[in-house]
């Protein structure tokens, strides 16, 4: 009876499962309340707006905001996407909005912005207290870190610097090795535009635009500079370790290490607070935020924590800001900004932000789909129950089988109507809207008038609506009424005529088991094709983005291209990109340090196998098995860490010891730690095809005399061996999908190079650079990373198709 | 074979016999045995190696991350002046100014005002609070002389421990040797403490090292993984055995088949791409909670599940098949009575290393926003948090010194759940591990 029970349950349980899955993803955003400002933006301001935050919190007692350091392009993406509760309130950014920007708000109705430029930030080099402090000018920074540099006949050449004193004789007799961030992030951009351009016309005068945008703006790929991802922390642990390295870093940084880093001088100014705020030092930038004043008096607190932001506890003389580096403003000119920002005129709101129907139809639709299978089972039961003779079902599948005809067609109707509910009123809201309204309006007008009427109709609106608006809100609402009466009309109907015809049904004959396991069969199946749309989802979204970044550049280019500089911007008053987005350099890295990662795991991997699956006694191989996966669950980001901490450090000094030049970054380091990661799915795997040849093949082996290693070399290792060979045709395809530890660990320069010593760049390391930067959303630099994903997808898609029909091949050969 | 002496061995010996005791063949027997020996060394070898591997990579995180185990505290006797909180609003009241004086009681040499305000930053910035969660927690404290123990600020406390120097240029050190000097008078005075960090715990993030802690994330985390395993723990079981058990073999069925092998493949970051496009974008699920990180998890971790199924159903021996079915039962009923609940030992390992291995992701809820700054704890699935392998993102990336220990610290914590997680599953695969 309990196994019966038990039988029955399954269906159930999954289609609960699959409806958890449907209806989560159709809560509606906005039928979500929230009471905690939402905050993203440049990762620069983070620090300041985490203060301002917690202050905020514990001052006040308020929710504690949701601070997101998303970069400064990523936060003003998802800044515009539009008003209301599911988006931020605030975003931070270590430049000023650009106009394509601005128009990307105002298209989604974000139009009444306020922006507090909040202080500066000093972009300093420093080096390791015991290192050289230099004093340099910007054209000497462009003559050490510039790609090219023209030489006297007005040629551009490649940079020939190699060491300080090539730059200027007056310097030291030191390499040049500057380590700086990649060209995805704002501090970057920042430095370019502050100490490069700068120093480019410095040296040659006004240039042509095209020239400043290439030559002035490209830092060297050929060593001295070295692009160190977005982890400053990594880049003070480097330059403690090489004193003669310096590193590029946001003055809050420096300021957080003064004990063990310098800054250098810039033209004899060292920066400080008082240099930075005075400009006398050369490279600084304005930092600001951005507060969306309609989402003030709506989302709670967000006027008090703009007041706290920018109160004097904050930025004033000692203030909690400036104890973590932040060169605030003049005075009265930061309470000039405080008074126009705290003061914008914050439009009045009326009305609620939930729209109130949400709550009562979900309680009534979650009892109805509830109590009505519920019914239907009891009353199947007994009706089967009552006829009792020599039924081909018991009563209990009789039951289970009205109830499931009961609930999960309306399941279905509820997940239709839900998905339809919302575009359907859409489209007869703008219908019913007059000819007159509707004449003169844009394009894209309709979305943006419906969005409009929306908020109206949810109580949010910002500015007095017109009449033919209001009078639309009104109809909405009145709308969405009868809707949400007809959807629980809809499934009390639906519910009950499944219940009655499937009691109708019972009879001694009928056989309502096998309705039952037909209908199992048809919710397993389902289950097993949510596997399915997830790869679609996959293909779809890196398709779509790809097509739209191969309308910049030409898929040949792409693919067979040898040259990888996302950092040229390709702004529109510039020929494509040629040769730009060449991706063969970072495939070559890819491969290299994949290579790397399975000549380390490789042997010991097999080897490991070999002693388990032949050698080791049971306790030995109860203890040290489980023992070697954990490598396989430890998290990659510790990987990455301790490549970076532990492994980088000592291979180069070993390197330095030999004579070697090993880079800071080299592809060994990141290769040999992501080859530990693998050992054990080597191990395993290995283990499985060698425990999975038959004991037949071995015994006789040993009985016909071998020793166990001929056993194992001669009869085992070739048995099993296209199992091996998918295994560690598997271990490649995660070798080229693993992230944080390139990420960490390895470059971001792409180069074409074989040599594990050098530092080279993988597709990985690129996906995530291009997609965390402070770029502009839209660049083909952001959607190249989609191309790469795409590429990475079917790389690891073919190598696994591939390795699992050898696996299957081999395991049909015994059985 | 007459002779038992004589033997014919394989290979290039062939048609030449060997005396059994002959120099020639104990040379060559020695040879093999040797072979032998050192495969099986080079085996232990690489066991060896792997095994030391660990131990480096635990022990440089141990040592890096023990000092963040242990936090100083300074032990305050507050007087809570009715005069600066009133018994009726205590949660209103100048906790700010009792912290300081009962510091400054302590060193009463201090005078100058800016001296004070320095002195004034030995104690964390956190102490008000800490003081005024007491106070309102019992307002009858109000009048008396109460005893606290607040963190000192990060500073101090890497001073205690040891970490940053007290010698070498003043202008290089963080903290000056006035400074110093107070501290070790507090430290005489017998002030200061040195105690279990148990805010690495229970406290949430904040950004002042000495007082943040993983509650917010571990919450986070609880909440991703009971959404994950919700949807992930039914639907993959369900896949698994239609698979396996009912699926015609046709094209489709082998469609999805490669399919599910291939995603488990697919690189972590796609998912959170996926999740962004699809989940928050598409059907605007509130971004950051542990709601939406739950669901790409699951996308995640369903393939690891469906194949640890599609093992353990496997596992069952047929006999135990045939015999239900000669019994009478159907197909559905040797599934769903037999096969399946033998094979649950099997399902639950593959789910808890399933679910370890969502606990340790961080490309994909980096994509979602499940890294941002959250002074609190979350309360369920709707509200936005952060995870444990996320919060030791933020921290490494924080240039506060004290959270690099922290770091190190947060993923000792992380390994420990995922060693517990794992070990359960293999107690779980001995215990009922059943070899037919």
């Amino acid at each position: 009876m309990l196994k019966t029970r038990i039988s029955l349950a399954a269906p159930l349980v999954i289609a609960l499962a699959l409806i958890l899955f449907g209806s989560t993803m159709l809560i509606p955003a906005s039928a979500v309340a929230r009471d905690q400002i939402r905050i993203v933006g440049s990762s620069t301001v983070f620090p300041y707006t985490q203060a301002a935050a917690e202050e905020f919190s514990n001052r006040t007692g308020n929710a504690a905001p949701v601070v997101e350091a998303t970069g400064t392009g990523g936060g003003m993406k998802i800044f515009c996407q539009g008003l209301g509760i599911e988006y931020p309130d605030i975003t931070g950014a270590s430049r000023a909005m650009k106009p394509s920007e601005r128009a990307l708000c105002a298209k989604n109705g974000v139009t009444d912005i306020s922006e507090a430029l909040i202080g500066y930030d000093g972009l300093s080099v420093a080096v390791s207290r015991q290192g050289t402090v230099l004093d340099l000018t910007k054209a000497q920074l462009f003559l050490a870190l510039a790609a090219e540099l023209r030489d006297p006949s007005g040629k551009w050449i490649t940079n020939p610097n190699r060491t300080w004193r090539d730059v200027d004789a007056t310097l030291p007799n030191l390499k040049i090795q500057v380590f700086g961030p990649p060209p995805t992030s704002g501090t970057r951009d920042a430095f370019v535009e502050l100490a490069m351009h700068k120093g480019c016309k410095q040296l040659y005068g006004k240039l042509p635009k095209t020239e400043v945008h290439h030559q002035c703006s490209r830092m060297r790929q050929d060593g001295p500079f070295i692009e160190a991802g977005e982890n400053d922390n990594l880049i003070v642990q480097r330059l403690n370790a090489d004193t003669t390295a310096y590193g590029i870093f946001g003055y809050s940084f420096l300021f957080e290490n003064r004990d063990t880093l310098r800054a250098i001088k810039v033209k004899g100014v060292v920066p400080s607070m008082a240099s930075i705020a005075d400009g006398s030092y050369g490279i600084s930038r304005p930092l600001y935020f951005y507060a969306k004043n309609a989402h003030r008096g709506v989302i709670a607190g967000m006027q008090t924590f703009l007041e706290e932001y920018l109160s004097d506890a904050a930025m004033g003389k000692g203030g909690y800001l400036l104890e973590r580096g932040l060169v605030p403003l003049a005075t009265d000119k930061r309470l000039q900004i405080r008074d126009a920002v705290v003061g914008a005129n914050p439009v009045k709101v009326t009305g609620d932000l939930l729209p109130t129907s949400i709550a009562w139809l979900g309680w009534i639709v979650l009892a109805l789909l509830i109590t009505l299978p519920v019914a239907g089972f009891l009353g199947g039961r007994s009706r089967a129950a009552a006829i009792s003779d020599n039924m081909h079902s018991l009563a209990i599948h009789h039951g289970a089988y009205v109830a499931l005809w009961t609930s999960v067609p309306t399941l279905a109707v509820l997940l239709f109507w839900l998905a339809l509910q919302t575009p359907a009123l859409d489209a007869m809201i703008l219908a019913s809207l007059s000819d007159a309204f509707l004449a003169g309006k844009t394009e894209t007008a309709p979305s943006l008038i419906v969005a409009q009427i929306e908020s109206v109709a949810a109580g949010r609106f910002f500015t007095e609506p017109t009449a033919e608006i209001r009078a639309a809100a009104d109809r909405l609402i009145e709308w969405r009424a009868i809707a949400d009466k007809g959807l629980v009309a809809a499934i009390a109907i639906v519910s009950l005529i499944g219940l009655l015809l499937a009691r109708a049904r019972v009879a001694p004959d009928f056989r309502a088991r096998y309705g039952i396991e037909r209908m199992l069969d048809a919710l397993m199946l389902l289950c097993a094709v949510v596997a399915v749309f997830s790869t679609l989802g996959i293909v779809l979204s890196l398709v779509f983005e790809s097509a739209r970044f191969f309308e910049h550049v030409s898929i040949a280019d792409f693919l067979f291209g040898l040259k990888w500089e996302p950092q040229i911007a390709m702004r529109a008053d510039q020929v494509a990109g040629h040769g730009a987005f060449g991706a063969v350099p970072v495939f070559l890295g890819t491969l290299l340090i994949a290579g790397i990662a399975m000549i380390v795991a490789t042997p010991i991997g097999l080897l490991s196998a070999i002693y388990f699956a032949e050698f080791a006694s049971r306790r030995m191989r109860a203890f040290a098995k489980p023992a070697i996966e954990i490598l396989a669950g430890i998290p990659t980001v510790v990987y990455g860490f301790f490549a970076v901490l532990v492994v980088a450090p000592a291979l180069r000094e070993f390197g330095l010891k030999i004579g070697l030049d090993v880079e800071a970054n080299s592809a060994l380091a990141a290769g040999a730690v992501m080859g530990i990661m693998i050992i054990p799915f080597i191990s395993s795997l290995a283990d499985d095809a060698i425990t999975a040849v038959p004991g037949a093949l071995k015994e006789g082996s040993l009985a016909l005399g071998a020793t166990k290693s001929e056993t194992i070399t001669k009869v085992l290792l070739p048995a099993a061996l296209p199992g091996i060979a998918g295994g560690l045709l598997l271990a490649v395809s995660r070798a080229i999908g693993e992230t944080m530890i390139v990420v960490m660990a390895a470059g971001m320069i792409a180069r074409m190079t074989a040599n594990p010593l050098d530092s080279v760049t993988t597709v990985t390391v690129q996906i995530v650079s291009l997609l965390t930067g402070d770029t502009e959303f839209d660049s083909p630099k952001t959607l190249a990373a989609f191309a790469l994903g795409l590429v990475l997808f079917l790389a690891t898609l073919a190598l696994n198709i591939v390795a699992l029909h050898i696996v299957r091949r081999y395991r049909e050969q015994y059985d | 074979m007459t002779d038992p002496a004589t033997t014919d061995l394989a290979g290039k010996d062939r048609g030449r016999t060997t005396v059994w005791g002959s120099p020639e063949q104990a040379r060559r027997f020695r040879a093999r045995r040797r072979a032998d020996q050192r495969l099986r060394l080079f085996g232990l070898g690489a066991v060896a190696l792997s095994l030391a591997l660990i131990l480096i990579l635990i022990g440089s995180l141990g040592y890096s991350g023990h000092t963040a185990f242990t936090q100083t505290h300074l032990v305050l006797d507050v007087t809570i002046d009715p005069a600066k909180v009133r018994a009726d609003e205590p949660d209103t009241g100048n906790y700010r100014a009792l912290i300081r004086g009962a510091l400054w009681s302590l060193l009463p040499k201090v005078r100058n005002s800016a001296d004070r305000n320095d002195l004034a930053k030995l104690a964390s910035q956190g102490a008000p609070y800490i003081l005024r969660d007491r106070v309102v927690a019992d307002p009858s404290l109000i009048g008396q002389t109460i005893k606290i123990a607040v963190p000192v600020s990060d500073p101090y406390d890497q001073l205690h421990k040891g970490v940053i120097p007290r010698t070498g240029p003043e202008e290089e050190r963080r903290l000056k040797d006035k400074q110093i000097a107070w501290f070790d008078d507090l430290v005489v005075q017998g002030q200061i403490e040195s105690r279990l960090n148990w805010g690495l715990l229970f406290n949430s993030d904040s950004r002042f090292p000495e007082l943040a802690g993983l509650a917010g994330a571990i919450s986070g985390s609880f909440y991703a993984l009971l959404v994950c395993f919700a949807l992930s723990f039914p639907i993959g079981i369900a896949s698994a055995v239609y698979l396996e058990e009912f699926a015609p073999r046709n094209r489709w069925t082998s469609l999805i088949e490669v399919n599910i092998n291939n995603l488990a493949a697919v690189p972590s970051v796609v998912f959170g791409l996926l999740g962004l496009a699809v989940f928050i974008q598409f059907f605007g699920i509130p971004r950051s909670t542990p709601l939406v990180g739950g669901m790409t998890l699951a996308l995640m971790t369903l393939p690891t599940i469906i194949i640890a199924t599609r093992l353990a159903l496997a596992a069952v021996p047929p006999s135990i098949r045939e015999a239900a079915l000669g019994l009478g039962a159907s197909g559905h009923q040797v599934v769903l009575h037999h096969v399946l609940p033998l094979a649950m030992p099997g399902i639950m390992t593959g789910t808890i290393i399933g679910m370890a291995r969502a606990l340790g992701e961080t490309a994909p809820l980096l994509l979602i926003g499940m890294n941002a700054f959250i002074i609190s704890t979350s309360g369920g699935i709707l509200e936005p948090a952060t995870a444990l392998p996320t919060q030791i993102f933020i921290w490494a990336d924080s240039p506060e010194r004290g959270f690099a220990a922290r770091t190190a610290a947060g993923i000792l914590v992380l390994i420990a759940f995922l060693v517990a997680m794992n070990l359960s599953a293999v107690v779980l695969r001995r215990k009922f591990e059943r070899r037919w």
